[in-house]
């Protein structure tokens, strides 16, 4: 009977085990075209979802949690940066993209961050009174991928939200063939 | 009399005939292209963003023809005149990258400040605005990746109504030299939103807005 009960213990804490296991949320793979692909890890508490729309990519991931913003990830091909990757960019190049894509906000705040494979990632923030909102974004291949957020309400977003945000493009790999 | 009558319905039927050429030609829109960091853009042949069907690189600024646009406005399909060598090419061109206006000589940006000192809030001018007949247009973030603002009032400053991203439709109801004031036909919003971030809807028989059916 002891052996039995051992036996049953045993392999309840196995099932226990394996279905944690098997609750971790796989990489999201965005083929962008034969040559490229996007491995995506998702939050934990996030669901994603995304739709191509013509050259364009836009995907949400929605929180389980309301209080918690929500995110877009967006995908585009660039012509006039064709096949072109941020690291390439000299320093002026780089000023220049920076102040392109803050070109609509009032009081933008910036930095520069990397991927966990090295690609930079530039950190935009929005200071005015009027909104609050933030983009991280970067360049792979002549592709442009970002993802932004902003507050659930009338607040400022948080570091620990935008840190979110930021660790989201952080963990992705582009896979090239 | 029934010759004089034939005889003027050959003569407006002759005129018919050779009016017929010049109101297709007339049909003809130009845009020029425009690129945010001053480079060419990719003549491609066909409306898809692949590396191995560039046909050849349209400097900016240069003027090109519109045929027609495909894929819900996206996509131009455009001819373009290499004045050199005379030579004409025909392909597809994204048409965020399309402008009416003929843009000015390329000046890279000033660069953004890292941690600037927070501005004085830019308050909205009104003073400028005149209606305009109203046209078409699709939004066209600086990034494409990107989204542009539709804000109450025209000022970076002011709060944001919503976001639009590359190629949503809007139609413009008056403007000054930077700003314009805009419809969204999906939603009754009227809002705002910088002129450089709009490209202006050509009709699938390549004339602007006003003379044809849209494409979407």
């Amino acid at each position: 009977m002891k052996k039995y009960l051992s036996i049953l213990l045993i392999c309840l804490l196995a099932l226990t085990v394996f279905g944690a296991a098997a609750e971790e949320t796989a990489p999201v793979e965005i083929k962008v075209h034969d040559g490229l692909t996007i491995s995506v890890v998702v939050p934990e508490g996030y669901t994603f979802s995304g739709n191509w729309y013509g050259e364009i990519l836009h995907a949400s991931l929605i929180p389980a949690d309301p209080a918690t913003p929500a995110m877009v990830l967006s995908v585009a091909a660039s012509e006039e940066y064709g096949g072109v990757t941020i690291n390439d960019l000299s320093e002026d190049e780089l000023n220049s993209l920076i102040a392109v894509c803050a070109a609509d906000y009032a009081s933008p705040s910036y930095a520069i961050s990397e991927t966990t494979h090295g690609t930079k990632l530039i950190v935009l923030d929005e200071n005015s009174d009027g909104d609050e909102y933030v983009e991280i974004i970067t360049l792979y291949q002549g592709y442009f991928v970002q993802v932004s957020m902003e507050p659930t309400d009338e607040t400022q977003l948080t570091a620990d939200q935008i840190a979110v945000a930021v660790q989201l493009l952080s963990d992705m790999e582009f896979v090239t063939k | 009399m029934n010759k004089r009558i034939l005889s003027l319905f050959f003569a407006v039927l002759l005129l018919v005939i050779l009016a017929l050429p010049m109101s297709a030609l007339a049909n003809t829109a130009s845009m020029y292209v425009i690129s945010s960091n001053g480079k060419g853009v990719h003549l491609r042949e066909k409306p898809q963003a692949n590396a191995d069907n560039v046909i050849i690189t349209v400097p900016y600024g240069a003027e090109v023809d519109i045929l027609s646009t495909v894929q819900s406005g996206q996509w131009a399909h455009i001819t373009w005149t290499d004045d050199p060598n005379n030579k004409t090419y025909e392909g597809y061109m994204m048409t965020r990258y399309l402008t009416q206006e003929i843009p000015p000589a390329y000046k890279a940006p000033q660069p953004a400040q890292a941690q600037p000192e927070k501005a004085e809030p830019k308050m909205p001018n009104f003073a400028n605005f005149k209606l305009v007949t109203p046209y078409n247009v699709i939004v066209r973030p600086s990034k494409p990746s990107g989204f542009v603002n539709f804000r109450w009032a025209p000022s970076t400053d002011c709060k944001v109504i919503m976001r639009c991203y590359a190629n949503y439709p809007l139609q413009v109801i008056a403007q000054d030299g930077s700003w314009a004031q805009l419809r969204d036909p999906a939603t009754g919003y009227v809002g705002f939103m910088l002129r450089s971030f709009l490209t202006e809807v050509v009709t699938e028989n390549g004339a602007p807005f006003g003379s044809g059916v849209l494409v979407y």
